[in-house]
């Protein structure tokens, strides 16, 4: 409906406008002629503006002012978000201030790494992080020793070896052996590595020669002149001392090998020492001892001790040991020892 | 053709092969010399127990001769020769010179 005011010629449209504002003063080039005349404008309200994901007109027949306040924010502190945490549109009806700080999951000291056979990759469960700089423990251990014979294996322990570690030996170590499976006329340990401090061959030998013994003797580096000097002394049961030597040699005589006519199953035992065998200062010398048994009878049973040296200073790299005459029998073994 | 073994120490392979040739040559010498050898040493203990049982006998010969009240001329000949020949055994059981027994 429409008002058309007599004096002013104004038409009012009282359905659109606001109703209920009084025109209090009108400055200008009016005159007011009829001081009761009334505009209809709506009344101030406290907003009621809510944030929202849609727009809507609203229903209110109040209107806002210009200066007035609409709830933006609040006070509740953002939430605190954490590893994991899924995208999320949210459900507050109140904005982010800018400079707004969400809370954060802290930071921890790593857990060690599990290397146990168990052991298996998972994601874990916790909720903190690890900075970049960060240090993760393995735990470490002292190796084992190992020994001569042992098989390889993977091993229980859940900690790890570092790459300088270094596991324990045994006191000596054996280098090579030999267990004649038939006859041999020699025995030659080659490509000894020089790695240790003496080195030791023990040895259970028989010859195949037509006789009651034959002498037992070493060369080193395949040296076959005249080169070695030995004694060996020898006591009987008897007891009788004797001895037998050589000068300018071609070989160390290092005991006697019980050859074919000794009794059935009788083999020499004994054992050669040569200390700093890799050593390039001195000439190499040898300490030997055998037992030997012709016979059944004290006057054929030995006791016998030598002393051998190879006028030489380099390093032995390959010792052979052979029998005087004949053959080493089946079964006659040599084994070769360094000691640290 | 006689054998020997080398084993090489690092990598533990053992390897039989016949002896080379001048290994042969020395294997062929000393086989040639152990009769020899052998014969020696069987004499030389068969002259070793020739001794020791000469000494042995020399002991009871000697305290024979101690209880004899003034001596002959002929019986302290024969201790003179006893004692020479008994000397001469300690000195080459002495030396180890068991390749005779001569003088004994």
């Amino acid at each position: 409906m429409s008002t058309t005011t007599p004096n002013l010629g104004l038409t009012l449209d009282t359905v659109n406008d606001p109703v209920g504002a009084t025109i209090a003063s009108i400055a200008g080039n009016f005159t007011l002629l009829d001081t009761a005349f009334v505009i209809p404008v709506p009344a101030f309200a406290t907003p009621s503006i809510v944030l929202g994901t849609a727009a809507a007109a609203g229903a209110a027949g109040t209107v806002i002012r210009s200066d007035a306040t609409i709830v933006a924010f609040d006070a509740t502190a953002p939430t605190t978000s954490a590893v994991g945490n899924a995208a999320a549109a949210g459900a507050a009806a109140v904005a982010s201030r800018r400079d707004h700080v969400h809370g954060r999951e802290a930071f921890a000291v790593p857990s060690g790494v599990d290397v146990s056979d168990a052991g298996a990759a998972a994601g874990g469960a916790a909720t903190t992080l690890m900075r970049s700089d960060s240090v993760k423990t393995i735990l470490t251990a002292t190796p084992g020793s190992s020994a001569q014979g042992d098989v390889a294996a993977r091993g229980t322990a859940t900690s790890l070896a570092r790459s300088d570690h270094i596991h324990g030996r045994e006191a000596a170590f054996k280098i090579a052996e030999n267990i004649a499976g038939g006859t041999l006329a020699s025995v030659t340990f080659s490509a000894i590595p020089g790695g240790y401090r003496n080195l030791y061959l023990k040895h259970q030998v028989r010859g195949d020669t037509a006789a009651t013994s034959t002498g037992l003797y070493v060369q080193f580096n395949a040296d076959t002149g005249s080169n070695y000097d030995f004694i060996v002394i020898t006591i009987q049961g008897t007891p009788t001392v004797g001895q037998v030597s050589g000068i300018a040699d071609v070989r160390i005589q290092i005991g006697d090998a019980a050859a074919a006519n000794a009794p059935a199953s009788t083999f020499t035992s004994g054992r050669v020492d040569i200390p700093n065998y890799a050593g390039t200062t001195a000439h190499k010398g040898t300490v030997a001892q055998a037992g030997l048994k012709q016979s059944a009878a004290a006057a054929s049973i030995y006791v016998e001790t030598g002393s051998g040296w190879w006028r030489n200073t380099a390093a032995i790299t390959s010792i052979k040991v052979f029998p005087g005459a004949g053959n080493f029998i089946a079964g006659s073994s040599f084994f070769l020892y360094g000691e640290p | 053709m006689a054998d020997g073994v080398s084993i090489n120490c690092k990598t533990g392979q053992a390897t039989i092969a016949p002896l080379n040739p001048a290994d042969q040559a020395d294997f062929d010498a000393r086989q040639a010399a152990a009769p020899a050898i052998v014969a020696a040493q069987t004499a030389a203990q068969a002259n070793l127990t020739t001794l020791q049982s000469h000494a042995s006998s020399a002991i009871s010969a000697n305290l024979a001769y101690l209880t004899i009240v003034g001596p002959t001329a002929a019986q302290i000949a024969a201790q003179v020769a006893l004692l020479t020949r008994e000397n001469t055994a300690v000195i080459r059981l002495l030396l180890a010179q068991l390749d005779s027994v001569a003088g004994t």
